[in-house]
């Protein structure tokens, strides 16, 4: 199933539960604007390469267009349409002035030269800068990119535009970056799983937890939730999976990861294959890589309990209903990784205040904004007696809905 | 019909309202009458003939055709009715034909006689012009409100239901 197949039947979901009508469906799902252009590239040996890139704006009722930009080779318009209404719905949970975008180019940036990366990123901003800034759309990090990515949009939309750093979030912290914006999606992954279990009232500490990704999301969950006491049993990355019973030492394997890119063969773990993580016997899966890896061929070998969705669409819906079927609780996508955008949010802030915040301030806003959307995701769940994801969905359709609704056509 | 009913008849005319009888009579010189058979055309849409017709006696049906699909009838008009009012001061295509029901007698004003009232006997022209304008502007304001009555029907009203009833859903029962 596409992820633009998946969006659209969780989006379905909360709208029957909700009781609307086709039409105000169809307002709702239908992108404001889907940019596609041509991304020409001359490359380091001089041959000419033509790049696609993408930017969907979903919904702009509560505010400028917030989405991540993804350099990936499965880049396409319905990926990147289905992850730019994710996006309305998302900051729409958190409660953060924004609407919905995605973007992205189909490349594979391992492919190229630090050099041809930063050209192709230019080249794309001078293809896309009327349409973005700090009023109307921000991009911010995602697959393929990272802050010398923001460094550079910022750089380019500049030249355009003028001193304008809020155009862009996941800048460097020496270039009107925020503390603790790498860091905010897997901190903010770890909090809510933290959330979820006092709710629940069981206790973190001990809990065995599975993560399958090791980037910059499935990393910091690591770290933050090891240092909640919880126990990482099993992970992995695109070229392997690690076991250990006793908790692996996340300390010493980021260490091991900045040095091999990689944490095949890291000498405190069992090697296993990268799908035997999402079987793994544990109380916590925390799929944190790519969408689509919880389908209907795997999900009734889940043995967690709970399913913290830290990647965007991994649970595809014949999943999802197999897991509700099995009492497994699913913390979904647009909550459970809202920390990255909610951080943006707190970047952009400081960009528009010129006042920097102290890393603690971050973090505790942070944990404000993801304990208020969780309550009242819990509650709507409770109200409605549907499940989290659905809950999660009604929320940020509600809150879209109003917007729209108190604005006019 | 005698001369005396034929003005009688005229009397009763939309048209010729609040005309004393010297002004009846004016008009009455300057017109000329026609009578037409059931189911002949009177008058033709497209064509352009500067006149105003009043139905002595008889009855007459307006038709516009349709793009390519059945005529619709526009109207039924009875005795005393005016037609060609629309043409009579703007030289252009009729815009729907007449067509005579039953056997009908009509009394005809061409635009040439009008203009001849006018020297002869001002008021009663003034007084036609009048009525005309009674006539159309009624017409107008039916027009305006039937135009109202399409656009509401068609979209706003639709559209505010619906509008409406998203905004109830999203108002009631769950704290967003």
């Amino acid at each position: 199933m596409s992820s633009l197949e998946t969006a659209n039947s969780y989006f379905e979901q909360a709208a029957d539960v909700m009781g609307l009508s086709s039409n105000m469906r169809t307002l709702l799902k239908t992108p404001l604007r889907e940019v596609k252009v041509q991304v020409a590239l001359e490359m380091d040996d001089g041959h000419i390469s033509t790049l696609i890139g993408y930017r969907v704006q979903h919904d702009k009722a509560r505010g400028p267009m917030k989405g991540g930009l993804r350099f990936h080779p499965e880049v396409d318009d319905d990926e990147v349409q289905a992850l730019a209404t994710l996006m309305s719905w998302k900051t729409a949970v958190v409660n953060i002035p924004y609407g919905g975008a995605k973007g992205g180019i189909t490349v594979d940036t391992h492919k190229l030269s630090a050099g041809e990366l930063e050209r192709v990123t230019r080249k794309f901003v001078d293809e896309i800068h009327d349409v973005i800034g700090p009023d109307k759309d921000i991009p911010a990090p995602d697959m393929g990119t990272n802050a010398q990515v923001m460094a550079w949009i910022m750089n380019q939309y500049e030249k355009f535009h003028g001193f304008n750093p809020a155009c862009v979030t996941g800048k460097p912290v020496e270039l009107h970056g925020a503390d603790g914006r790498e860091e905010a999606t897997g901190r903010g992954v770890a909090v809510l799983t933290r959330t979820l279990f006092e709710h629940q009232k069981r206790d973190l500490a001990g809990a065995r937890i599975a993560i399958q990704g090791f980037g910059n999301v499935g990393s910091f969950a690591a770290k933050f939730l090891c240092e909640m006491g919880a126990k990482v049993t099993a992970t992995s990355d695109a070229h392997g999976g690690l076991v250990n019973e006793e908790g692996i030492d996340i300390a010493e394997l980021i260490r091991y990861h900045d040095e091999h890119k990689t944490v095949k063969d890291f000498p405190g773990a069992d090697a296993v294959s990268n799908t035997e993580i999402l079987t793994a016997d544990v109380d916590v899966l925390i799929p944190a890589a790519i969408g689509g890896v919880l389908n209907a061929e795997n999900a009734r070998d889940v043995r967690a309990q709970y399913v913290i969705e830290a990647a965007n669409n991994p649970t595809e819906p014949e999943a999802d209903e197999i897991f509700e079927q099995r009492n497994i609780l699913v913390l979904p996508d647009i909550l459970a990784n809202a920390g990255g955008v909610t951080v943006s949010y707190f970047e952009w802030v400081q960009n528009r205040q010129h006042f920097r915040w102290e890393l603690d301030r971050v973090r505790s806003e942070l944990d404000r904004i993801l304990a208020a959307g969780f309550n009242r995701v819990v509650t709507i769940a409770e109200e409605k007696k549907v499940s989290l994801r659905v809950a999660a969905y009604i929320l940020g359709i509600g809150r879209v809905g109003r917007a729209t609704v108190l604005a006019g056509l | 019909m005698s001369e005396h009913g034929t003005i009688l008849q005229l009397k009763k005319c939309v048209l010729l309202q609040d005309m004393n009888s010297d002004e009846l009579d004016a008009v009455f010189r300057l017109t000329e009458s026609e009578d037409f058979a059931a189911g002949e055309e009177i008058l033709t849409e497209g064509l352009a003939y500067q006149s105003l017709w009043i139905i002595v006696t008889g009855r007459c049906e307006v038709v516009k055709s349709g793009n390519g699909l059945e005529p619709n009838r526009l109207a039924e008009l009875e005795e005393g009715a005016v037609f060609g009012e629309m043409s009579f001061f703007e030289k252009a295509p009729h815009s729907a034909s007449v067509r005579a029901l039953s056997d009908v007698s009509t009394m005809r004003l061409t635009r040439r006689r009008f203009e001849d009232l006018r020297k002869n006997c001002p008021a009663a022209a003034d007084k036609i012009a009048c009525n005309l304008v009674n006539i159309l502007s009624t017409r107008l304001r039916r027009m305006d409100e039937w135009t109202c009555q399409l656009v509401e029907g068609n979209c706003s009203e639709r559209q505010q239901g619906e509008w409406q009833e998203f905004r109830a859903k999203l108002y009631s029962g769950l704290q967003f």
